[in-house]
């Protein structure tokens, strides 16, 4: 009965929607606050439907009900309990009802914490983010139902891709859905502002919180993807350039984009056309993500979904909020009155460098990911775009921005010194100088490029520190006056250096792994030793070992560093009971200098495992770098300024401006 | 009757909610004007501390404050205009809240009567083993039987007798791909009989959606080498022969079938219709029910494709082609394949996607030799050979060292 609860649910979520799209809306075109009213309830009242949807579905996969289609063909019930709940959104139809859910609960928060929002922008939002629920509703229930029942019921399911049977799943997906469904808001937003023909300093601000916060779920969504493809498939790889990474890395290099040009947009009211235009294709690449992953144009990981009707259905969702918005666009856009005028070097100016050096990026990645898609479509032949495309395209893009980076927030607006900056940064410039040097010593015969990829991380963090350090006078001032400043620095300040330094660490991350990872491959026999990186890793044996669902070959290695035991790797290979499909377990110990990582291969005919070692140095790095990005967002929005509300309009008199 | 009650209270609940606002009369909204002030005030109180830190230069902040302050005016001024409109016509109001009101749960109920299934109840897995099958004690028993015959398969993974108790119980309970690993497990410690390649060769043939592979074939052979008198399997000959698109040696083997037959056989039927759809299709004629699944031997309703591992990541659309069509297809594909990695074989998805296709087409040799050849342009990628590693247990096919 639940399930069918569910189902009811979720169709009645569908037409709050449909309400939800038309009524605010048009009480915004005839300036009726009853009708702009609606918009809330609704919001509040969808977010609870899909809801009860989503948990009665979570509900069905825990009693592994397999009465439901679904459940059936995702699960099994040998499964633990944890990957019953997160085997919900393991699959194509499951995965969409989190999809929808996310949207609404973005539309509910707007509802709920937009109280600062002037009623028709409100309103508006509201229909524009419910117009969205509306096509991926329809999508859900028309082609991937979830509720859908089989009877008579099977006895058991088939069980979840080995693969996803990992911690990793409860995270990843629902972080990033909120990082591509968070860019929803600023679509909303942007179609908003352009329907009602306005887009100001305020509106900058207002759509500023929603797009960090999309920003950070996104950042630490894909990393966390990143993470898991690095321990679970078996090679140490933690980026791929796969067309499914890049689906989601495109918004994410978008949204950075938009959320600097916010930023001028905000203080000057300049690039105003060019920020909604952002707004749009932010929102517009997640939906290809979608696309691409749920269409099965892609094989991948990800491809769970590889039915035809489906993609096109994602396609016409997308060509219908790409092409509206875009049109809107185009009709609205020369109404834009531009803003404030700005020197070439200064903060905006710097913004602009971002922007430009971001958005050639995304394309790069866009070209990259869609040539060979177009290139097979039309002529059949195949060809994979890999690293060295994003290697000789993006890297070099990378360079000028990640070399410009400091600078930018020692801009000031409206017209800045270049050489007062360049001076603020000469103890960062130097300390780069110094780590160059150092890299080159240390690794004489190692990759040439490393040396100046570990300067330019470096130069990034400590320019990011130096900021911060002339902001509250370091050093010229007496220490309580300095302390006494940077208690004073708003949070967003924070938040911009935090998040500038974890871009640093993680440039250190990938160029330590990336120009000096060893690996050895060989056959070991119990008792035998092999050295990699200053390791000595002794094969101790193997032995099988069993599961909940599964049944597994765990090889023992016993880790010394110059004699002194260091650690105990157990890596193992898995097969798995339903659907019987083997994976393999990585041994991975994390030290400071980077991991140590271990794969246990098959047994040979002759006794022998075939094994595999890596050596990855600050490969950490390169994830705590994306943490403490996601810190600095986090920090940056609960800055007071994105907070500040008009007074109710039944309340007080207007806040008096203070004197200054 | 609970369900529709059930149904009945969240519709109202989700209405009430909706109507809220009417009652409210819109109160305790922001004026556009006034939300917009709020903001350039603010930005007004933020130059002072900017300056403090630097972020923008002392000569620039009377400019900076007086585009603020421009924009404060300016929306001070539109404020009248763009201000919410008299208080609005309560009666329209009314009206689309009463239209939303109804037309929620019309629209709810009847599109859930059109898609959802009111009759059916959940069955969770823990309640049907107690009371889902009449004879709770037996069906409780079984279940408990299966649990403890797989517990005890974990444990010891070379108990012949095991494997060869649950096979058939896997078989019976739908689980395709379990009874046939069962069963094979059964004949390579137990030795083969009749009874489980037989089983063998019907599991896999209902795992793999009625495609006789290699494995199947095999089994066959064996089995009439053990009891030549067991004619009815030669139909899964015919039927590969069928699949292979020998349409005229798959007639001819269903003949001979017919003719060894005894006249009551109970196969005679199912096996001459099959010859008559094969002798319509050597005449031209397209047939348009799809005849794989239905094997003369499946005698279970076919089944939802079962993920086993040497099911490959054949293009969906295939499954809906008719045998021919999927013939035709899959030749060409796998040739042309072949063809282009001939001459160039730096493409190691080309290479998986060949040995994948050779393997559903059941020739074991010649993936195994396209594995080899990846190995051979590969060899000094371990990414690759990784992936080749992986590619060759999925399909489960060790290169013979």
């Amino acid at each position: 009965m639940i399930i069918e609860f569910g189902h009811f649910a979720l169709i009645l979520a569908l037409l709050v929607a449909v309400a939800q799209m038309i009524v605010p809306a048009w009480g915004a075109h005839m300036r009726d606050e009853r009708l702009m009213a609606f918009g809330a309830p609704a919001a509040v009242a969808q977010v609870a439907l899909v809801l009860i949807a989503f948990l009665s579905l979570m509900y069905a996969y825990v009693t592994s009900d397999f009465s439901v289609a679904n459940v059936a063909a995702n699960s099994h019930s040998s499964k633990p309990l944890i990957y019953r709940i997160s085997g919900v959104w393991g699959n194509h139809e499951g995965s969409m009802v989190l999809w929808v859910l996310i949207l609404a609960i973005f539309g509910a928060a707007v509802a709920l914490f937009g109280r600062n929002l002037p009623a028709s922008l409100k309103a508006n939002v509201l229909s524009v983010q419910s117009s969205i629920a509306v096509a991926f509703l329809l999508f859900i229930l028309l082609t991937s139902n979830p509720f859908e029942r089989l009877d008579p019921a099977p006895f058991d399911g088939r069980g979840l891709n080995p693969i996803l049977q990992d911690p990793a799943l409860a995270f990843h997906p629902p972080f990033l859905y909120m990082g591509y469904v968070g860019f929803s808001l600023a679509f909303s937003f942007a179609i908003a502002a352009l329907i009602e023909g306005r887009t100001d300093a305020a509106w900058a601000r207002w759509v500023r919180p929603w797009t960090l916060l999309a920003w950070m779920c996104l950042t630490i969504g894909i990393a966390m993807g990143s993470w898991w493809a690095y321990y679970e498939l078996g090679w140490g790889g933690w980026w791929f350039w796969d067309p499914v990474e890049n689906a989601s890395f495109m918004p994410w290099l978008a949204g950075t984009a938009l959320l600097h040009s916010a930023l001028v947009m905000e203080k000057r009211e300049a690039l105003k056309v060019w920020t909604i235009l952002l707004a749009i294709l932010t929102f517009s690449l997640s939906l290809m993500g979608t696309f691409l992953v749920r269409s099965g144009v892609l094989s991948s990981v990800h491809a769970f979904a590889v039915d035809p009707e489906r993609g096109v259905f994602v396609l016409a969702i997308m060509v219908l909020f790409t092409g509206g918005g875009l049109a809107l666009f185009a009709l609205r856009a020369r109404d834009l009155a531009q803003g404030g005028v700005f020197s070439p070097i200064s903060r905006e100016g710097s913004l602009v460098l971002n922007n430009v050096l971001l958005t050639i990026a995304c394309v790069t990645v866009l070209v990259g990911t869609l040539y060979p898609l177009a290139l097979e479509s039309l002529t059949g032949a195949k060809i994979s775009v890999g690293a060295p495309y994003f290697n000789m395209t993006f890297v070099p893009l990378m360079i000028p921005l990640l070399l410009a980076l400091p600078f930018g927030p020692l801009m000031a607006w409206k017209r800045a010194d270049i050489a007062a900056a360049l001076e603020r940064l000469v103890a960062a410039g130097l300390l780069s100088i110094v780590v160059f040097v150092a890299a080159f010593a240390v690794t004489e015969r190692g990759p040439w490029l490393a040396p100046f990829g570990f300067a330019i991380g470096v130069w990034v963090m400590a320019g990011a520190l130096s900021e911060t350090a002339f902001r509250i006078k370091l050093g010229s001032v007496p220490l309580n006056e300095s302390v006494r400043r940077l208690t004073n620095l708003p949070r967003s300040a924070f938040g911009t250096m935090l998040a500038h330094f974890g871009v640093g660490l993680m440039v250190c991350g990938i160029v330590g792994t990336t120009g000096y990872k060893s690996e050895e491959i060989l056959l070991m026999r119990p008792g035998e030793t092999k050295e990699i990186a200053g390791y000595a890793l002794t094969f101790r044996g193997a032995a099988p070992s069993k599961g909940p669902n599964y049944t597994e070959t765990i090889g023992a290695f016993d880790v010394t560093r110059n004699g002194a035991p260091v650690t105990h790797l157990e890596p193992s290979k898995r097969l798995y009971d339903a659907p019987p499909q083997p994976t393999s377990e990585a041994g991975i110990y994390a030290a400071w200098t980077g991991d140590l990582y271990a794969v246990l291969g098959d047994q040979q005919p002759d006794g022998a495992f075939a094994v595999r070692f890596y050596f990855h140095p600050l490969v950490r790095c390169i994830w705590i770098g994306t943490l403490i990005m996601f810190l600095g967002g986090a920090i940056s929005l609960s800055d007071r300024r994105l907070r500040v509300g008009a007074p109710r309009r039944a309340g007080r008199a207007p806040v008096a401006v203070p004197a200054e | 009757m609970l369900l529709w009650l059930c149904f009945a209270f969240l519709t109202a609940a989700v209405v009430a909610m909706l109507l809220r606002p009417l009652r409210a009369g819109g109160n305790g909204a922001v004026a556009p004007a006034e939300a917009d002030l709020a903001v350039y005030r603010d930005q007004l109180r933020e130059l002072e501390a900017e300056r403090e830190r630097g972020l923008i230069g002392d000569s620039d902040v009377e400019g900076a404050r007086a585009e603020v302050a421009r924009r404060l005016i300016k929306r001070a001024n539109a404020g009248p205009d763009a201000g919410p409109a008299a208080p609005s016509d309560p009666a329209r109001a009314r009206t689309i809240y009463t239209a939303v009101a109804i037309a929620l749960p019309v629209l709810a109920i009847g599109l859930y009567v059109f898609t959802g299934s009111p009759q059916l109840p959940a069955r969770p897995f823990a309640e049907r083993q107690s009371k889902d099958i009449p004879d709770a004690n037996q069906a409780a028993g079984i279940v408990e039987l299966i649990q403890r015959v797989e517990a005890r398969l974990r444990e010891d993974p070379q108990d012949g007798k095991g494997w060869n108790a649950i096979a058939p119980v896997y078989l019976r309970l739908g689980r395709f791909a379990d009874a046939a690993h069962a069963f094979a497990e059964a004949n390579r410690l137990e030795g083969e009989t009749v009874r489980r390649l037989t089983g063998f060769a019907e599991a896999t043939l209902m795992a793999e959606n009625g495609i006789v592979t290699e494995p199947v074939r095999r089994a066959t052979l064996r089995i009439l080498e053990l009891e030549p008198s067991r004619i009815e399997v030669r139909v899964w000959l015919a039927l590969a022969k069928e699949q292979d698109g020998d349409l005229q040696a798959a007639a001819a083997e269903y003949r001979d079938i017919l003719t060894k037959s005894a006249a009551d056989a109970p196969w005679r039927k199912a096996v001459s219709d099959r010859l008559a759809l094969v002798e319509k299709r050597i005449a031209g004629v397209p047939d348009e029910p799809k005849p794989s699944a239905a094997a003369p031997a499946a005698a279970a309703p076919s089944q939802p494709q079962t993920p086993g591992a040497s099911q490959g990541d054949a293009p969906p659309d295939i499954a809906k082609m008719s045998p021919a069509e999927r013939d035709a297809f899959i030749a060409s594909m796998v040739g042309r394949l072949a063809d282009r990695l001939e001459k160039d074989g730096k493409d190691l998805d080309g290479w998986l996607r060949l040995a994948r296709a050779y393997k559903v087409l059941g020739k074991d040799d010649e993936a195994r030799g396209a594995l080899k050849s990846a190995r051979t342009h590969f060899a000094t990628e371990t990414a690759a050979l990784a992936e080749i590693d992986k590619a060759e247990q999925a399909l489960s096919l060790p290169t013979k060292e």
